[in-house]
This record gives C-alpha cells, structure tokens and sequence, in this order.
C-alpha cells in the first residue's frame, strides 16, 4: 500500500498545475485503499511472487475511479463532509469539483497504456455505474423487496468490487466472488448507516430522505406501515421511518452472514489460496459491526 | 451390487441414470400439475414440493454412485489387466493408462458435480420450504391478501429462483474448471519433449 501510495503522489505531481490542489485534497488523505486491497488479494489468490507492474497500475487506476464516483456522489448527494473533512465541491466549487473528475477519468485511461482488457473492464465500470446510479433513483420510493435491493447494489458496488476482482485476476475465475464483496461492501453500509456510524465515511440522512432502497429499508417496508412512510412523496415522517429501520437491524445483519458465506463458498470453489479473499469478507463484513 | 435403494437400477449403471432421470422428469411434472389443481381449487399445498422432489433426488444420487463404482471397477480392471496382461511396453496397456484413467476421471468429476448439486438444490428447496408454502397460500388466496404479503410472497419465490440459478452456474464453473485441470493434465502428459533445443547454423552462408 505504501507503493500505491508513493505512486498515487508521483501521479499528482505529474498532473497540470491547476488542479493539483484538490487532487491532493481529494487523494492524499484517508483512503482505505480497499479497492487496490481487492485487486492485490485477487491476485495473491491465484498466483505467487512480487505483484507485477500491470497490477499495481490498475490499483492506482481503480483509486482515480473510485475517487471520481465519490466527487459525483458527494455533489450529487449536497455532502459538505466526507471522512470527516470537506468534500471537494464544498472546498473548491462544483465546477473545479466537475472539471477535475473529468480530467481523473482521462488520466486514469492514460495510465493503463496498451492493457488493453484493463481499458475494457474500466469502461465496463464507467457505464455499469451510472446505469446503477439511474436506477437507483428510479426505484426510490418503491414498495420493493429484498431481490431488487440485491440487484440494485450488484450493479452499483457489485460491480466496482466485480471489476477488482477481474483486473487482479484476469482469467475472471474471481469475477463472481468480487460481486459478493461488493454487495456485502453495499449492504454493511447501508446498515452502518443506520447505525448512525462514521466508519463508512458517511451518515444514512441522504438515501433516508430521497427514499433509496437500502438493505433495512427492504427489509422495513414488507410492513404496510413503514412502506406507506417510505413511499411518501412529501418525505413523511423519516424519524419514525428511521425507528422502522433500526427495528430490522439484525435481520439486516443475519442477511449480511448469509452473502459473507456465499463469498467464502466462491472463494474456496475457485481460489487457489482462498485466505487473502476470505480476509476480505471478514475485513468488509465488521464493517457494520462498530 | 447395483440394485438396492431408490434410484438402484439391477442392470447397467448407465440406464439406472436414465431411468432416475426419467422419474425425476415425471415427478416434475406431477408436482406441477398438482400445484395447478390446488391453487385453482385454493388449497396450498406447497409444503409438498420438497418431500416430492426428495424422492427422485436421491434416486439420481444412487443411480449416480452407480455410476461411479461401475467405472471405477473398470478403471481398476484395465489398470490391472494392463499390469498383468499386456506384453512389457505394450500398447494395450498405455492405451488403458494414457485414455481410460483420464476419462473414468472426468465421468466421476462429472458424477461428482451432479451430485453437489442435487444436494444443493436439495438444501435450497428445503430452506425456503416454509416460505412457499406460505407464499402458494397467499396467491391462492386469490388476490385477496394485502398487497404487502403478495410482495413478500413474491419476493421469496424470486430469491428461490436466484439461488437455483446461482447453484447451477457456481456447479458448472467448478465442473469446467475441474475439466480444465483435467485437460491440462493430459496436454502435458503427451507434450513431446522439447526439440528445440539452442538455435544453431546448419549451413553455410554463401559469400
């Protein structure tokens, strides 16, 4: 990770003058590196020997990426906090906050030279979230279930940790098991949101108010009472919508161990050495357990 | 020694398989036609399915085991014959080793995987058993259940419905992915030995 690092800042000093001070804001501090983690576990699982050059090119493009969805996130969402500091928008103004992710994006394509699956995976990751990030806002304020929460995260983290997943091994032996990661990754956010923890770098007021379907919310609204609440188009009463919320944390938690196994099954079924992914579940999953 | 226990067929092993099969399928479609009586009629019914379907399942795993033991037995007969018989580095017995094994091998991977899965499919059935029974009770109800359970109901049958599928591909994924190491094996087993050795002038330049 200290590589990664060290790579991260050679990148933004080779970046033109006038955006590097929010690159260095946004870059510099507080990561959890998860995403280049994944890449680097997926990789250790299959093969043995020092992590090769392509690999950890696709750690630093994974971390510009990554980066990119949390600035058009924070935007999106109005956060003027992210891990305990000012998001990029709320330091430097949506425009510079805009103009810089664009710029990430293509510098993240230049970085990748002529890995050419490595291009094809990132442009699956592109579109395959702003697809979910569509959806998710279409479906708010549903009466919907616990398949459509899966199907929505599969697309939207699912396919971030998916993506990890192929560019550490590129045979795509691990895709499925970064799908779980990934939905483990969305559904313990969702519940430490509720739990009203920083440790996901965010609080749970934002999907609570427009009405996004989150892993409790699935759960909450099969009652007639909390669905009609989150249906709402006015907002209605989110205290009490909140309070239905907390009630199904620990079915929320019991499904979260029930997609932790499926992991572990995916990665005993097709990792050579499946200790470096199980630690991963295992890291993700005490996510929501603070 | 075939024979005994549902699914035990008292001839070949091979048509113990197809006969399994062929009750598997009928049980299938009784279920279905069952299910279809009853839900018209409004009597749930759904807590049938498992104790149906057990039947045939573990006819297909005894016609599988079957199977199994009786290529096993040949495998070890052409090994053996092949030990005893066969004049010393005959052809008979490298035909037996270089082909037989490997493909004895992949017919138990193949067994073996479609046993995991009517185990699987088993356990699935079973762990949701409840919720279908509950759910065939609300849609038989005939639209007159509260929206909300008619979701749930729904809900449960498409979460049955995902793990079904995700059973069937995840075995498949481990059936080719042992079928490749297999393959891979026998690649290496009759690569010929590397002739090309260090690049060296065999003539002479013209000058």
């Amino acid at each position: 990770m200290a590589a990664l690092r060290e790579r991260i800042a050679r990148w933004i000093d080779g970046c033109s003058e006038e955006l590097r001070e929010p690159l260095e804001w946004q870059f510099l501090t507080g990561s959890k590196y998860f995403r280049p983690l994944t890449i680097f576990s997926c990789y250790r699982a299959l093969r043995e020997g020092p992590i090769p050059e392509q690999i950890m090119q696709s750690a630093l493009v994974i971390e510009l990426f990554h980066n990119v969805s949390l600035i058009i996130d924070d935007i999106v969402d109005r956060s003027p906090t992210r891990r305990g500091r000012a998001t990029m928008h709320t330091k430097f103004g949506e425009l510079s906050a805009l103009m810089t992710s664009g710029y990430i994006v293509a510098e993240g394509y230049l970085q990748l030279k002529d890995d050419l699956t490595g291009i094809a995976l990132f442009s699956e990751l592109l579109k395959r979230l702003g697809v979910a990030e569509c959806m998710q806002w279409r479906l708010r304020r549903r009466p919907l279930g616990i398949e459509d929460w899966r199907k929505i995260a599969g697309e939207d983290t699912g396919s971030m940790f998916e993506v990890c997943a192929c560019l550490g091994d590129r045979s795509g032996r691990l895709r499925t098991f970064g799908g779980l990661l990934g939905l483990l990754y969305h559904g313990c956010d969702d519940v430490g949101d509720v739990k009203g923890l920083a440790a996901l770098g965010g609080g749970g007021e934002e999907d609570l108010r427009d009405g996004i379907l989150t892993l409790p919310a699935a759960l909450a609204i099969r009652d007639p009472a909390a669905a009609k609440l989150f249906c709402d188009p006015e907002g209605g009463d989110l205290a009490e919508l909140g309070r239905h919320f907390v009630a199904k944390l620990p079915e929320a938690e019991a499904y979260l161990d029930q997609i932790a196994e499926e992991g572990r099954i995916e990665a005993r079924s097709f990792a050579v050495d499946p200790a470096p992914l199980i630690a991963l579940i295992e890291q993700t999953r005490q996510l929501s357990r603070y | 020694m075939f024979g005994s226990g549902p699914g035990r067929s008292a001839h070949d092993p091979l048509t113990g398989i197809f006969m399994a099969m062929r009750d598997a399928w009928l049980a299938g479609v009784g279920l279905r036609e069952n299910m279809t009586v009853q839900s018209a009629g409004g009597n749930p019914g759904a807590g049938l399915l498992g104790a149906t379907l057990l039947g045939p399942m573990i006819g297909m795993l005894g016609a599988m085991a079957d199977l199994a033991a009786a290529n096993r037995q040949r495998f070890d007969q052409s090994s053996a014959e092949g030990a005893i018989g066969s004049p010393p580095g005959g052809q008979e017995n490298s035909v037996a080793t270089d082909f037989v094994l490997p493909m004895g091998h992949a017919m138990m991977i193949a067994a073996n995987r479609s046993a995991s899965y009517w185990f699987g499919l088993a356990q699935i059935l079973a762990s949701h058993q409840a919720s279908l029974a509950q759910g065939v009770g609300v849609n038989a109800a005939d639209g007159r259940a509260p929206g909300s359970e008619r979701l749930l109901a729904a809900d449960e049958l498409r979460a049955l419905l995902r793990e079904v599928g995700d059973l069937a591909v995840r075995e498949a994924r481990i059936l080719q992915s042992e079928l490749n190491n297999l393959d891979e094996n026998l690649a290496q087993n009759f690569q010929q030995p590397d002739l090309s050795g260090s690049y060296r002038r065999r003539w002479r330049s013209k000058i």
